[in-house]
């Protein structure tokens, strides 16, 4: 193909790209300074004094952050070694638990909510369950608490996760972790010497791929969560959808994405000492 | 596999199939409200076929994301072919324009993208919601192709110009067939996201016209019937038939080429 | 049939200079060789020849005309790559095939001249296979055979052996042989394996970052080293420091302490020249300069074996096993080395 004419191929792409996400979400900035329909004052900080007014929206960003934080780390936790071992698994047996690992994530995120749901209920089966060890009352429910949301958000996280390590983990050939373990290397030296730093930049990336969502969600909390776990997902969404105020929920999106820019961020600068690049110095 | 680590992978398919169990098992169940005890029945079935808001909301869901699913698939393979051939600042700027699609919420991008629509005088619709469906699910295809195309042996497209192809016939008859799988599976991932993106739908899609994550959140807060478990039940099992059926087909043709096909290339 | 001139090509990549001045001539129906190291632009010059590559300066000529502007699908060249290049989706017929699709070639003439072309590389019954069931040699037949069912003018050769083990290798070898014999193409082999070079083609240039070191017949090349360089890359060699007197045809020559008459002009005008024995020259005998056995190398068939003199300089002969039989280390022996083997070099 000429060259020249080759980027005809781009124009498609790059225009939705640029008209439906790159400029909405600058259009967002100036929406928060109160571009709107039907209150053309501008600039107005109307939106942001009310933010930084009081405490309460910080407070519910930063909870939102932290349930998402919560969220992928159980996730983590639970999806390490189940794709750890399915890359260690044969080439069929890998096929048939992928393609179970992938199953639920095809039915619709909200009827597997509303399974959660009869799931955590009181006198459901989960609650019966946990009744047997006479710590819980069978008739409470963790239900309409801030734990089931973040029970939610972990579950929903978990095929993604289990991908990604699994992707991470299929690099590491077997051969390294037997030189280590020939050189010395008890389990755990293998496991944050060898396998934590080759697998840690893929499963940060992954990573993202959950904590985002989940940071933003809102129906989760809704459906599941009680008062105490309002996310700033539902706020905003309220914004829109109930209150119609698209100026402060502009605001509030800024804010949200800031917030997982910044914690993004973090997280790379705190797990550096662990990248494998560094331990090869 | 270590015994340790085959209790973890049960373990964990145990969590993941849980609640979907729960709902297969309460569409079976006599009871409306998903309690116990447990009586078999085929009534919410019979209550799904009567269910025209559900099957209405199915069907718009899958004419949706066929629409989404290819309009993706096509652009974002044109978008690909592109990417990988060309090495400017613009290619660049593109890789991060898709990252930042990916990684913003889509409550985010749904607001963002409903405010320019009202701005534009178009406000909430089919077209906008193709239009935002296939954005969100573009970066995701787009990936899948260009790891594929830049996965290719380079040489064979040079083998193929020695041997009289034209760059364009080249493409065609080379790197285009090869990279045909990752375009498929780009375009069933497409379909898979959009069918399930609640999000983006709850924000774009006119009031009062549902998809099916739409009408089944309707339904799940206002009380509602089971048929719903029915369904997922008919989606979970047509689903599971579909991709046994691709598997054969998949192993199938590949027989079929090698003995076939002599002349032809 | 064609013959192909490289005439003055030139290659630079940003400010790095690939190519400089670089000229050959292949008659028609010859197989030749560009021998080179890594790094020394064999493969930028073959990819330049087959149109791939612009170069910055000289032209490629095809019997006289010039190719320099035609892309790669006009010219009449067929290559065999390195890693065979067989499209993966294509059964071996459909790959041979290919080429002949692309010129619109009737559909029973294809048929009848995959079927010929199979029978020469002995491939018939990998024909409906597709290219991951062949194992590499029948990989590398089949790549020979896809560029070969064109009738190229001339056949280009990337390192075509040096993914596949020492017997395919061998196997190989021959069989390129054979059908050069057979069809008379005009070859270009690129390769850095010297042995490959000296076996299959009758004249070989040698290349060295990007500047041609020598361009001979192949045995002139062997027995004639132009340089140090070529000596040493081309084959093994024992190398002295020595002064020389010129005498008329001849040289006089010191090698530890022992004189010789070459029966050779001394190059250059230098009182120091080089003096330059390649191993199999060297035999161990009952006369002749001593010597002392500091190592010993058997390898099946031949035998390797590092001698040091009194003088302390290293002397490495290559003989048969026969002749190493009974050899120790520490051993005491003689070395002889016919002054119609030394070659003079010039000190660089």
């Amino acid at each position: 193909m000429n060259n020249k004419r080759r980027w005809v191929l781009a124009v498609p792409g790059l225009a939705i790209l640029a008209s439906l996400v790159a400029v909405p979400v600058l259009l967002q900035v100036v929406t928060s300074m109160g571009l709107d329909e039907t209150s053309p004052r501008f600039p107005d900080w109307a939106a942001w004094n009310r933010f930084f007014g009081s405490s309460l929206y910080a407070r519910v960003l930063f909870k939102s952050l932290w349930t998402g934080a919560l969220a992928t780390l159980i996730a983590i936790v639970i999806a390490w070694p189940v794709g750890w071992a399915i890359s260690r698994a044969s080439r069929t047996a890998q096929k048939w638990l992928l393609g179970m690992v992938v199953l639920p994530y095809l039915v619709s995120t909200v009827l597997l909510i509303y399974g959660v749901f009869v799931l955590l209920a009181g006198n459901g089966p989960f609650m019966s369950l946990l009744a047997l060890t006479h710590l819980v009352n069978a008739e409470s429910s963790i239900l309409y608490t801030h734990s089931a949301t973040i029970l939610m958000l972990a579950y929903e996280a978990l095929p993604v996760m289990i991908l990604v390590i699994y992707a991470s983990s299929e690099n590491i050939d077997q051969v390294i972790l037997e030189s280590a373990r020939s050189l010395g290397a008890g389990r755990f030296k293998r496991f944050t010497k060898v396998i934590v730093p080759l697998t840690l930049p893929g499963l940060l990336a992954g990573s993202v791929l959950v904590y985002v969502p989940s940071v933003g969600s809102f129906v989760e909390s809704q459906i599941l969560g009680g008062p105490n776990g309002i996310m700033i997902g539902n706020v905003i969404a309220d914004q829109i959808k109930r209150i119609n105020d698209p100026v402060f929920a502009a605001a509030l999106s800024l804010m949200l994405l800031a917030g997982v820019l910044m914690s993004i961020f973090l997280i790379g600068m705190l797990v550096r000492p662990l990248r494998a690049s560094e331990t090869s110095r | 596999m270590t015994r340790n680590l085959r209790l973890c992978v049960f373990g964990a398919l145990v969590i993941l199939y849980v609640p979907l169990l729960v709902v297969i098992l309460m569409s079976f169940n006599e009871s409306p409200y998903g309690t116990f005890p447990f009586s078999f029945t085929l009534k919410w079935y019979d209550s799904l076929l009567g269910s025209n808001d559900l099957l209405l909301a199915s069907w718009r869901s899958v004419w949706l994301s066929l629409v989404v699913g290819t309009l993706a698939a096509i652009i974002g393979t044109m978008l690909a072919i592109w990417r990988v051939a060309t090495s400017s600042n613009l290619g660049v700027a593109t890789d991060g324009l898709l990252v930042a699609t990916v990684a913003v919420p889509w409550l985010i991008l749904g607001i963002a993208m409903l405010q320019i629509f009202n701005l534009l005088g178009i406000g909430r619709g089919t077209v906008p919601s193709i239009a935002g469906n296939t954005v969100v699910v573009l970066p995701y295809v787009v990936f899948v192709v260009v790891a594929r195309l830049r996965g290719l042996d380079e040489n064979l497209v040079d083998a193929a110009r020695s041997l009289g192809a034209t760059p364009i016939k080249a493409f065609y008859r080379i790197s285009l067939p090869l990279a045909l799988p990752a375009i498929i599976g780009g375009a069933l991932l497409a379909f898979v996201i959009c069918f399930n993106n609640f999000t983006i739908q709850y924000f774009l899609l006119p009031l009062g016209v549902r998809t099916l994550p739409l009408e089944i959140y309707s339904q799940v807060r206002t009380g509602y019937s089971p048929a719903i478990n029915a369904l997922a039940t008919v989606i979970l099992g047509t689903t599971v038939v579909l991709a046994v059926i691709l598997e054969r087909l998949g192993a199938g043709s590949r027989q079929i080429r090698a003995k076939g096909n002599s002349w032809r290339s | 049939m064609a013959q192909l001139e490289v005439r003055n090509i030139s290659f630079s990549f940003g400010a790095t200079k690939v190519l400089r001045d670089v000229s050959m001539i292949i008659p028609d129906g010859e197989f030749h060789a560009l021998l080179g190291p890594s790094g020394s632009g064999k493969t930028t010059l073959l990819r330049i020849v087959a149109g791939f590559l612009k170069p910055t300066a000289g032209r490629i000529l095809l019997n006289g005309k010039d190719i320099t502007d035609v892309p790669p699908e006009r010219r009449d060249i067929g290559i065999v790559f390195q890693q065979y290049a067989l499209f993966p989706h294509l059964n071996i017929a459909a790959n041979l095939a290919f080429g002949l699709n692309m010129r619109k070639v009737r559909k029973t003439q294809i048929a009848s001249r995959v079927g010929k072309i199979l029978e020469l590389m002995r491939l018939e019954e990998y024909a409906s296979r597709m290219p991951g069931q062949l194992s590499g040699g029948q990989k590398q037949r089949a790549a020979l055979a896809r560029a070969l069912i064109l009738n190229p003018a001339i056949l280009l050769l990337d390192e075509p052996l040096s993914a596949l083990d020492r017997k395919i290798r061998s196997e190989l070898r021959e069989e390129l042989s054979r059908v050069h014999r057979e069809t008379h193409t005009t070859s270009l082999l690129v390769t850095h394996d010297q042995e490959e070079a000296l076996m299959l083609a009758s004249n070989v240039v040698v290349l060295e970052r990007g500047v041609v070191r020598q361009s001979d017949f192949a045995e002139r090349l062997y027995a004639e080293p132009s340089d140090l360089w070529v000596a040493s890359f081309v084959g093994r060699t024992n190398q002295f420091r020595s002064a020389c007197k010129r005498q008329g045809e001849q040289t006089l020559v010191t090698v530890v302490g022992h004189e010789f008459v070459v029966p050779r002009r001394a190059p250059g005008a230098d009182e120091y020249v080089v003096v330059v024995v390649r191993p199999e020259e060297i035999s161990i005998s009952d006369g002749g300069i001593p010597a002392v056995v500091s190592g010993i190398a058997r390898m099946g068939a031949t035998a390797r074996i590092m001698t040091t003199l009194s003088d302390g300089t290293t002397l490495e002969a290559l003989v048969l096993a026969p002749a190493a039989r009974g050899l120790e280390c520490g051993q005491n022996v003689y070395i002889q080395i016919p002054p119609s083997a030394i070659r003079l070099l010039i000190e660089q």
